[in-house]
């Protein structure tokens, strides 16, 4: 059926003094398929926007965010490709932590424009779990079109494994390439069939059918 | 033309005991004849007994559910949520034998419902969560999914009794089987 797991490592930044390593080469960071931060600070969360190489960036929803969430460096992230995340479990059980997230998100919500969020359960039992339509559905109670809170949940999750996986395989590049033997059984169609080579030249002198006079320039043109 | 829109939604109760398998595998599958081809006793994995050799579901009465909902719309919304839904939402249908359920709600308020749905953890004593299938502006288009739903549910279970060899069971839900149907085609549209 070919379900893949993808690991995932949460890093909680408080101390700008500290360096955490998140550099591009950094074996142990790049043995996780996906990198996401928690800033606790604001001079964290400025760096993990403008210049950190993370892929998510988690902010507590259950507790009051201690900084203030600004339009020009939440536009920086955005523009980077970085995904905000929005945690759900800890307001099913918690009055209070729903309340907090209620208001967190609404904030986030506000200063990134609906974009650039994922929804995530940070679920510690299955039975936190909620369906996905069900979390589409709490998304637009928060104010996010319907068709954007379903993005949040499909679209903006694929992007954040595609933002990882650049991040972690190329550098200022434009297309990466490897070997085809790295293909897995599902993706062998894209080698597509294979075909002897068509010497072309040899092929229209043997061809015996009837051919219209056409103007060869045209005809290199369109590849006929 | 006024007149009043209704939204119905078919949703779906699963406990922290109903067996993993349980909403996605239809009677006839091939897949529902192997996982019934299971031993006795509890059937562990790393997040507990999935339960599927315990086939009886926690019993909910319909006045029970009601009530939950209701103090879950006014513990997430407040007396403004409360009052919004107060009137117009009843519960249509319920069968504690497969947890399967349609509420009727105004059409305006219907993510107010199905986020207070969203919010419930526990039923009665048991955790669970509360799974919305389909929302529809008629009830015939619930009823068809449900019907559907309703039948696979309830044929899975009448089989696991069998195998188990539980005729009361077995008879049970051969009747439910019948009354749920019934029930669902008589509903008003």
């Amino acid at each position: 059926m070919g379900l893949k797991q993808y690991s995932r490592l949460t890093l909680v930044l408080e101390d700008t003094s500290q360096n955490y390593g998140l550099s591009g080469n950094n074996p142990q960071v790049l043995s996780y398929d996906i990198l996401a931060v928690q800033p606790t600070t604001e001079k964290m969360f400025q760096s993990a926007c403008s210049t950190l190489d993370v892929d998510i960036i988690s902010i507590d929803m259950s507790s009051k965010i201690p900084f203030y969430l600004k339009h020009t460096t939440v536009g920086q992230a955005v523009e980077r490709g970085i995904f905000f995340e929005i945690c759900y479990s800890a307001a099913l059980k918690d009055a209070s932590a729903r309340r907090n997230l209620i208001m967190n998100a609404k904030s986030l919500i506000r200063v990134t424009r609906g974009r650039n969020l994922i929804i995530t359960s940070q679920a510690r039992k299955a039975m936190e779990l909620r369906g996905p339509y069900d979390m589409v559905n709490f998304a637009t109670l928060l104010g996010i079109g319907q068709s954007a809170a379903k993005d949040c949940l499909s679209t903006n999750c694929r992007a954040v494994l595609f933002h990882a996986e650049t991040r972690r395989n190329t550098t200022k590049a434009v297309f990466s390439a490897e070997p085809s033997e790295n293909l897995q059984d599902t993706e062998q169609w894209k080698l597509g069939n294979k075909r002897k080579k068509i010497n072309l030249k040899k092929a229209r002198a043997t061809d015996k059918r009837p051919r219209v006079e056409t103007d060869t320039a045209a005809e290199a043109e369109t590849g006929s | 033309m006024v007149r009043f829109k209704n939204r119905y939604l078919l949703f779906e109760i699963i406990y922290s005991n109903t067996p993993l398998g349980w909403t996605s595998i239809p009677a006839a599958t091939s897949t529902a004849k192997e996982v019934a081809n299971l031993t006795d006793g509890p059937d562990q994995t790393p997040f507990g007994d999935t339960g599927r050799n315990q086939y009886r579901l926690p019993p909910l009465s319909n006045r029970d559910l009601v009530n939950a909902i209701k103090d879950s719309i006014s513990e997430n919304f407040g007396d403004y949520g409360a009052g919004l839904i107060g009137k117009h939402m009843i519960l249509k249908y319920f069968s504690s034998h497969t947890n399967i359920g349609i509420f009727r709600v105004a059409r305006d308020d219907m993510h107010v419902l199905w986020g207070a749905l969203t919010f419930i953890t526990v039923l009665n004593g048991n955790s669970c969560m509360i799974k919305v299938l389909h929302t529809a502006g008629t009830i015939s288009h619930c009823q068809l999914m449900s019907i559907q739903y309703d039948r696979d549910r309830i044929l899975f279970l009448r089989r696991l009794a069998e195998r188990q060899k539980d005729n009361q069971a077995y008879h049970e839900f051969g009747s439910a089987l019948k009354t749920s149907v019934a029930t669902l085609s008589t509903m008003d549209m």
